[in-house]
């Protein structure tokens, strides 16, 4: 379906998830703490004997800090379950720049259903992230009996994901949209067709970035949902290209100097400058050269370098915070990582 | 006809595109309103939205809305109110419960209210059989924190025999 490289401009990356609950048991918010050690042995008894070497599990409470922050970047994990976990709340900073080079697979235990698991992708293949999730899908449910319901389908805690239990999303960069002031006119309409579009981060400041959805999870198949989802996209595209234009005719001198300033900027971002970050300013400035590499304006010809540099800085924001804590055990690995992606990118 | 979102007379019929389905809606004057003004107001989910949509014309008649909050599933123990607050339901009881009040909701938040994606590879299990695994895993909680061991016993048994029927069928 995405053709050339128009899409990718603004496309990050893609993810399905599925919801499901085991028969017979409450759901998570009103099971006691028996059944939910219960549904984490049933559930991971399963997933041993797939015995797949890409799936990932998070139990949120054995994860090492590093793996966790790791983990409730790539939002695999709701703000729900960060309320309850008392020592993440105190920095909820929450965000996705840095998706997984290839699909990848993760399932959690006891969130809000009893059993969510997901692909990502940093393309928006959703039919071929779908294929991955429905065998699986088809293999745990093997010895597992879901709550389901021929009338209602998968039973979910939220009745907001009754059905298939299935949320597609493809997360996207619409820095010219956002700049033209057109994004409430255009999520509107694609609201009426079913299709959410929200921030992927809650603070204004890296409002170019967003997540678009399918609204509902009852009544259509799976793939007509993930249709659904990935019809829109290149609806998003047209107007995001036009206001590009708009932007272009209107502004091109002080855009290029924007994107060029924005560029130099992250461009001297190292590990003795991180406490001088500012996040916000920083995903302005990554916003900028994103957009100045699909306006041709930097001559940087692979995308994947701002992917890097993305990764980086994150992680680099994710050192400062460590050494602040006097944690330097996790301050060693985020440098360790930060040169491995240095040295990657230069070669 | 009554309104499909709260008890009055509908007087308005919609008929609504999502995606290629058509839907149609039977209103009161006042759900008609909200329906057709949330198009206009994508706000922070279709959940909330769809929960303040369904209960505003309910607040106007708090004595209805008591009456509907104190309703209390008899499996999970969770009460419509409890469910209002939270967004989450108790147990997959709660969908057969509470069938009466969520079916606006679904029809809100989906458009439909019939399932038409995959099923699940293992036959579909005696949902009653499951339902009955939930109450008396319940009440086994309860007979446990009153110390009623003996009861305790009664219904453990009751709950093995349940599961062994499950697993052998």
């Amino acid at each position: 379906m995405v053709d050339g490289n128009l899409e990718a401009d603004i496309v990050i990356g893609s993810r399905i998830r599925l919801a499901r609950n085991i028969a017979g048991l409450p759901f998570v918010d009103h099971a006691t703490s028996d059944q939910t050690a219960h549904i984490e042995k049933v559930i991971m008894h399963e997933a041993e004997s797939l015995s797949d070497p890409t799936i990932v599990f998070y139990d949120l409470a054995g994860l090492e800090e590093l793996e966790r922050q790791f983990v409730l970047d790539l939002e695999r994990v709701s703000r729900a379950v960060l309320r309850k976990d008392q020592d993440l709340s105190s920095q909820p900073k929450a965000s996705l720049l840095s998706e997984p080079v290839v699909s990848e697979l993760s399932v959690q235990v006891n969130e809000e259903d009893h059993l969510r698991f997901s692909v990502t992708r940093n393309d928006c293949d959703l039919l071929s992230a779908w294929e991955l999730l429905d065998r699986t899908d088809d293999r745990i449910s093997q010895n597992i009996d879901f709550a389901f319901d021929s009338q209602r389908g998968f039973l979910t805690a939220c009745p907001a994901n009754l059905g298939t239990g299935l949320k597609a999303s493809v997360m996207v960069h619409l820095p010219a949209l956002a700049q033209t002031r057109q994004t409430e006119k255009v999520f509107r309409t694609l609201h009426k067709h079913g299709i959410n579009v929200r921030g992927l981060f809650n603070d204004e400041a890296s409002g170019n970035f967003f997540r678009v959805s399918n609204q509902l999870t009852l009544g259509l198949t799976e793939s007509d949902l993930i249709t659904k989802v990935l019809d829109a996209i290149p609806v998003i595209n047209r107007f995001e290209c036009k206001a590009r234009e708009f932007v272009l005719d209107n502004n091109r001198d002080a855009l290029r100097r924007d994107v060029q300033v924005a560029y130099e900027n992250l461009g001297r971002v190292d590990v003795d400058q991180v406490r001088e970050i500012e996040w916000a300013n920083t995903l302005r400035e990554l916003s900028l050269v994103r957009l100045g590499v699909a306006l041709e304006m930097l001559d940087m010809s692979k995308a994947s370098q701002i992917q890097s540099m993305f990764e980086s800085v994150q992680l680099k924001k994710r050192l400062d915070s460590a050494i602040a804590d006097e944690n330097y055990q996790l301050a060693a690995e985020l440098r360790d990582r930060i040169r491995e992606i240095g040295e990657g990118g230069q070669s | 006809m009554k309104c499909q979102k709260c008890q009055k007379q509908a007087t308005f019929h919609i008929t609504d595109l999502t995606g290629d389905e058509l839907l149609a809606l039977h209103l009161c004057p006042d759900c008609a309103k909200q329906y057709l003004k949330t198009d206009e107001t994508p706000s922070e989910g279709p959940m909330t939205n769809a929960l303040q949509k369904q209960l505003k014309p309910l607040e106007q008649a708090a004595e209805d809305l008591r009456e509907l909050d104190s309703k209390v599933c008899p499996i999970c123990g969770i009460s419509f109110f409890e469910f209002r607050q939270a967004g989450r339901l108790g147990c997959p009881h709660d969908y057969v419960f509470f069938q009466a009040e969520l079916e606006p909701l679904l029809i809100n938040v989906h458009g439909q209210n019939h399932h038409v994606g995959k099923q699940p590879k293992r036959g579909v299990r005696d949902t009653e059989s499951q339902t009955e695994l939930i109450r008396l895993r319940r009440e086994m909680k309860e007979v446990v924190e009153q110390e009623d061991y003996e009861r305790a016993t009664e219904i453990r048994d009751q709950i093995r025999s349940i599961e062994e029927g499950q697993q052998s069928g």
